[in-house]
């Protein structure tokens, strides 16, 4: 007969499930910490990310938005930066992330891949730091984070899409870090964000149980990673229609109507924050290219996403807004020919991405050599 | 199943475990709601009722066809009969009490289920009484199992006739594809094959209706095993439940080490078993067989996992399963791997397949030699224990595979025997032997899994190709 008294062991078991529960609530561990890249498996090239869970497999991905520190410490970023790096952390939405291209011929890649030298002779090394929404306050939040890992340049690629308040995205994004993005709109005014849906988490909500989802995908990247080391594959290389040079004859943007479009409930007061998150590392700011169409009803609108009253006042707000705020920035919305976009208006082929690269190359060597000369770097 | 379904399970479990009195009853009720409960969503949506309701009365048509006499009486059947009835109905109500999330998406209209229960009723009424035709009826319904079986495991008739089907609704030209997943068939047929052919040679045991279905849709091994033997499950059903704190024990133990080996061991292991996708995206062969070793081990640790689950939870209900699995990666040879593995699923082809062909062969007017009948018995057992799996060219190479590993080792043994050098007869030869035989049979194993988990025998080649090197 056994001495095991099996009331007791229930007992003890919740006992201890609870205690572990309510430790973990209170220290907070940052568990996402934790990881197997960079050491055991090589760091990541861009952030995990895919749109549906039954491409995961295919990926070798899960996604762990709501922990930044999983997310990065999966990423090549966070490994030590070499004394002779220059480094260059791209942020931005889907067309930043490179969506349907390959590790290899993303941006980032492509701008590490001219083997440019900054006048103290650095070599610059371009991380590919952006997460696929087009929202510029989830970009700020990632150069919060990205500053973390000591990048000596960021560019930051932007379009109007990305300004628009989107209550899905403050759920989604945001509300892991809701306590963070609070401070950031007292610190910066963040007067136009719709916080509705942003509420910090309530103490049972950081027990394992509340957080069962954010563990269990922390612990399923690391094994992920040991995929990603055997194939190089980060991401579900999709097939798609080629766009179509012929557009609807709708005047409509997203659900704003001809005239009804207020820049100043976009979200312009987020990139003054972006500005300041940077602080004293040099930001470029980048007007991403688009689609522009050259078919049916081209004459009023540029493409899918956006009609041409819409874009063009855009346009003319953000250089407006540049010009006040006294901020350099690239506006490079028509440097890209129309064969050089995929899927939608934003996704650019391997080509692509080349041309732009060689495009940001100039301005981001003048701004490394100007902030190296600022800090008193001479040549 | 998920983690909280099988926490209901459990609960449940041990609260009918408890019952002095109504316990068989309890059981019956319960895991005859079990089987709609966790039948999934189909494409057809109404089948999501009907396939669950189908076990149930092919269930209570083989129990007429099989039950003994002296089990006939409606007095020790009516309050089985009214459960499985009544839990049907129950069911098909679901639609005026509108509770889809707990239970069945849809359900059909009730004067439907009420002339199917109907005729169910009349159909077993008039076969309990019909002794004549028995023995012809008992190869009727044997082949009938063994077709529907068959039919089911074919994805292509599954597809054609339900995609001709869909197709024809939907007034489409072209079929369309679909597929058809009924809940623990597997399983069930295989019990009830058992109980027919132990009636035909006389050994099945006089058993009330109650007690018949509660052996072929017992909810812990409804899905996943193990095949009990339905006079041993009899007479613990029978027996009063009376747990002892060891069995409080032993059944938590096997309970939670099953839910550790299946959500936190298999789990993580399927992210990175060999699958389609990974055959196509690895070109190294050491990542090939990491990849491999990772399927061997998830499928291992997600089987086992189920059966320690079950067995647990029978425990709760005073009924000792068989076990299914005795750490069969360690054996040393395939002999013992499959004395090891699915235990009773083998033990079940050993009984009604390959034995009786044994017999057959060895008993027939042509004198095989023996090496051809072990050839010929081995491999047609485990190709049929591959189709079991579903008829596919994967599952009968897989099957072939271990067929002719089996014969293979038999020679071998057969040959070696008498002959081993001095060595071996040392403790650290036979160590070093035992090991040997481990890794050869792990080995042979796994790769026999490229053909069980690939969806094509192409993909399957290419795998052994980039395994041994000579991938282009």
């Amino acid at each position: 007969m056994s001495d095991v008294n099996p009331l007791r062991v229930v007992f003890k078991a919740l006992v201890f499930y609870l205690i572990s529960n309510l430790l973990f609530a209170y220290f907070e561990p940052a568990i996402g910490k934790l990881s197997i890249y960079n050491w055991l498996v090589p760091g990541r090239l861009r952030v995990p990310y895919e749109r549906e869970a039954e491409y995961y497999p295919v990926s070798h991905i899960v996604p762990v938005y709501e922990d930044m520190d999983a997310m990065f410490q999966s990423h090549v970023i966070s490994q030590p930066k070499a004394k002779d790096e220059f480094r260059v952390a791209l942020v931005g939405d889907s067309a930043a992330w490179a969506f349907g291209l390959h590790p290899q011929d993303m941006l980032a890649a492509q701008l590490t891949a001219l083997n440019l030298t900054t006048c103290d002779g650095k070599r610059v090394t371009a991380y590919n730091t952006a997460f696929p929404l087009p929202y510029v306050m989830k970009d700020v939040l990632i150069m919060d984070k990205v500053r973390e890992y000591d990048p000596d340049m960021f560019i930051w690629m932007i379009t109007l899409d990305a300004f628009r308040n989107r209550t899905i995205y403050t759920d989604y994004f945001l509300n892991p870090y809701a306590d963070h993005v609070f401070s950031l709109i007292d610190r910066y005014r963040l007067n136009n964000l719709d916080i509705k849906k942003l509420e910090s988490p309530a103490f049972w909500d950081k027990t394992i149980v509340g957080q069962r989802s954010r563990i269990k995908r922390i612990f399923l990247l690391q094994i992920h990673g040991l995929a990603w080391k055997a194939t190089g594959v980060d991401h579900y290389y999709y097939s798609y229609e080629p766009l179509s040079n012929d557009q609807s004859d709708s005047l409509l943007f997203d659900v704003y109507k001809p005239g009804k479009l207020d820049l100043d409930e976009l979200l312009f007061d987020v990139l003054g924050a972006g500005y300041g998150v940077a602080g004293d590392v040099p930001l470029l700011v980048v007007n991403e290219p688009i689609f522009i169409a050259t078919g049916a009803n081209s004459d009023i609108r540029y493409d899918e996403f956006y009609p041409r009253w819409a874009y063009d006042y855009y346009l003319e707000y953000l250089s407006g807004w540049m010009n006040t705020n006294q901020h350099e920035y690239l506006d490079l919305w028509n440097a890209i020919p129309s064969a050089e976009f995929t899927d939608t208006p934003f996704h650019r082929s391997p080509e692509g991405e080349k041309m732009l690269a060689d495009l940001l190359a100039p301005k981001l060597l003048e701004m490394a050599c100007a902030s190296q000369e600022g800090n008193g770097i001479e040549e | 199943m998920t983690i909280f379904q099988i926490g209901i399970l459990a609960f449940i479990a041990i609260g009918i475990g408890q019952l002095h009195k109504g316990r068989e009853l309890a059981l019956l009720a319960f895991s005859a709601f079990v089987i709609y409960w966790l039948q999934p969503p189909q494409q057809f949506v109404s089948l999501a009722f009907w396939l669950p309701a189908a076990t149930l009365g092919l269930t209570v048509i083989l129990w007429a066809l099989t039950s003994t006499p002296e089990s006939l009486s409606w007095k020790q059947n009516w309050p089985a009969a009214m459960i499985l009835a009544g839990v049907t109905i129950l069911v098909a109500l679901n639609r005026y009490f509108g509770l889809e999330q707990v239970y069945m998406t849809t359900t059909p209209p009730l004067l439907q289920v009420a002339v199917v229960v109907f005729i169910l009723v009349g159909l077993t009424i008039a076969l309990a009484r019909s002794r004549a035709v028995r023995p012809a009826v008992y190869w009727l319904a044997l082949v009938g199992l063994i077709v529907l079986f068959i039919l089911l495991k074919t994805p292509y008739f599954v597809n054609h006739l339900f995609g001709f089907v869909k197709a024809v609704q939907a007034g489409d030209a072209e079929p369309k594809q679909a597929i058809l997943s009924w809940l623990g068939f597997s399983y069930v047929a295989f019990r009830l094959i058992h109980t027919i052919r132990d009636r035909q040679s006389g050994r099945l045991p006089s058993v009330t209706l109650g007690e018949y279905v509660n052996y072929v849709i017992f909810f812990p091994a409804f899905t996943a095993g193990p095949i009990d033997r339905i006079e041993r499950f009899v007479l613990e059903l029978r027996s009063p439940v009376s747990l002892a704190r060891q069995d409080w024990v032993e059944a938590g133990t096997r309970f939670f080490v099953g839910l550790f080996k299946k959500f936190v061991l298999a789990d993580a292991l399927a992210v990175i078993a060999l699958n389609d996708i990974l055959v196509t995206q690895v070109k190294s062969a050491g990542w090939m067989w990491f990849f491999l070793y990772a399927y061997s081990l998830r499928i291992y640790f997600d089987f086992s996992g189920y059966t320690d689950i079950a067995i647990g939870l029978a425990r709760v209900l005073g009924i000792r399963l068989p076990e299914n699995f005795a750490a069969p990666y360690l054996k040393p040879n395939l002999t013992q791997f499959w004395n090891s593995w699915h235990m009773t699923l083998t033990q079940w082809f050993r009984a009604y397949f390959f034995n009786p062909l044994t017999r057959a062969m060895r008993s027939s007017k042509i004198s095989w030699p023996v090496p051809v009948i072990i050839l010929i018995t081995q491999a047609a057992a485990m190709v049929l224990i591959g189709l079991w799996h579903g008829v596919t060219w994967g599952f009968a190479l897989w099957g072939l595979w271990h067929g002719l590993g089996l014969f293979v080792q038999n020679r071998w043994s057969e040959w070696a025997r008498g002959k081993q050098p001095s060595w071996l007869q040392t403790r650290a030869g036979a160590m070093i032997f035992n090991a040997a035989g481990v890794f050869l049979t792990f080995n042979f194993v796994s790769l026999g899994w490229l053909f069980f988990t690939l969806s094509t025998p192409d993909l399957s080649w290419s795998a052994f190709q980039v395994l041994f090197g000579f991938a282009k």
